[in-house]
């Protein structure tokens, strides 16, 4: 049963899910061999700097006793560890059988998942992707042999929240300048190399004309640091009927660069990016998970 | 400026044609319902309910920052 979660706020979650993972966690520290990947620095609620193996991919049953866990940063190793977790699982079900299994009483907020959207905003749900442009930048850091393909074709994904007043606008065709601010500031950036904080502030913006008429969303930015950029157009069709937005398709290209590691594209190359705005579907689970700005930025919905 | 000339000129403003719109919109957002197209939980409960259930373990991919921050 996949299961996503953002272990640096669950780590000191007073919560059953909380407790659950910190459990999953400390079995997997216990058994030794810390990775690269797993490694994570944070301060517990004393303050002291801990080091913890809580990130990768963990396999366990309903109880959180661990099966497996991933050595390795790859699909492969995962595939491996969870394959073997698996038949530890089989096993363990035919000892367990017979034996009545259940889970504690949910606790309150066990099925939200931290900041909820705006109450009678909208959710629109995005995706990353690069699109043209060259990838390759394992001569730079040879741990991530390997890793330039996949990077190469990763998706990136987030979430724009749209509050009341800003989609009250938009049924009305207009569109708030707290929305393009939000869009320009925190949702037009290459995420496909991992969620960072790659955002960007007010003096980065070089360009920012966005317009809607009649239901047609166009654009134009130019959004530049001393290191990093992207330069792109916007298309895009804003729908609304019986006073609810039926519809927010957009899609920005351009071209993006970066000239730190983190990109893992060989220096002073660009790449073209695509970024696609849509609709959440009611009830997606996927829409639910807050946009990766929120973490940084506690006045993303001004 | 006639009316075509006036198209030929908006078209020429906008680097991103209505084509380009549509192949990448239906590429990239268009009836993505999961990520990656696994069914993912994204609260330990919900996963050990449905875990439960079904008579599986747990899969738990845990990152530093929320998974849908990147694919």
């Amino acid at each position: 049963m996949p299961v996503s979660v953002n272990s640096y706020k669950m780590f000191f979650a007073q919560s059953d899910d909380g407790q659950f993972l910190r459990k999953v966690f400390d079995a997997a520290m216990s058994k030794g061999g810390l990775t690269r990947v797993g490694k994570q620095l944070f301060r517990n609620e004393k303050g002291e700097e801990v080091v913890h193996d809580n990130q990768g991919t963990f396999t366990c049953d309903v109880q959180g006793d661990l099966l497996g866990r991933q050595k390795g940063r790859w699909v492969g190793s995962s595939v491996q560890s969870a394959t073997a977790a698996l038949d530890d699982f089989e096993k363990r079900k035919g000892q367990l059988a017979g034996q009545e299994i259940s889970l504690p009483p949910s606790d309150q907020d066990a099925k939200t998942y931290g900041p909820q959207p705006p109450e009678e905003g909208l959710v629109v749900e995005q995706t990353i992707k690069v699109i043209g442009g060259h990838r390759d930048r394992e001569s730079l850091d040879p741990g991530l042999q390997g890793s330039a393909g996949y990077y190469g074709r990763a998706l990136g994904l987030d979430r724009l929240w749209i509050r009341k007043d800003e989609k009250d606008l938009l049924v009305q065709g207009k569109l708030p300048q707290s929305l393009t601010n939000r869009i320009v500031l925190y949702h037009l950036r290459d995420n496909t190399y991992g969620q960072l904080w790659h955002f960007w502030s007010a003096k980065d913006v070089k360009k920012a004309e966005i317009h809607l008429e009649g239901g047609r969303l166009t654009g134009k930015v130019h959004l530049e640091t001393g290191k990093r950029g992207y330069e792109a157009d916007l298309l895009g069709f804003v729908e609304s009927k019986d006073g609810r937005i039926t519809r927010f398709d957009v899609v920005s290209k351009g071209w993006s660069w970066d000239k730190e590691v983190w990109s893992h594209a060989p220096p002073n190359s660009k790449q073209l990016l695509a970024i696609t705005f849509r609709l959440s579907d009611p009830g997606s689970k996927m829409g639910k998970v807050p946009p990766g700005a929120l973490r940084h930025f506690p006045e993303y919905l001004r | 400026m006639n009316t075509m000339a006036a198209l030929v000129f908006f078209l020429q403003q906008n680097g991103l044609t209505e084509d380009e719109f549509r192949k990448l919109h239906q590429e990239l957002a268009a009836g993505k319902k999961t990520a990656c197209g696994i069914p993912w939980e994204f609260t330990i409960r919900e996963g050990r309910e449905r875990a439960l259930k079904e008579g599986k373990p747990l899969f738990i991919y845990a990152l530093g920052g929320d998974f849908l921050g990147n694919g």
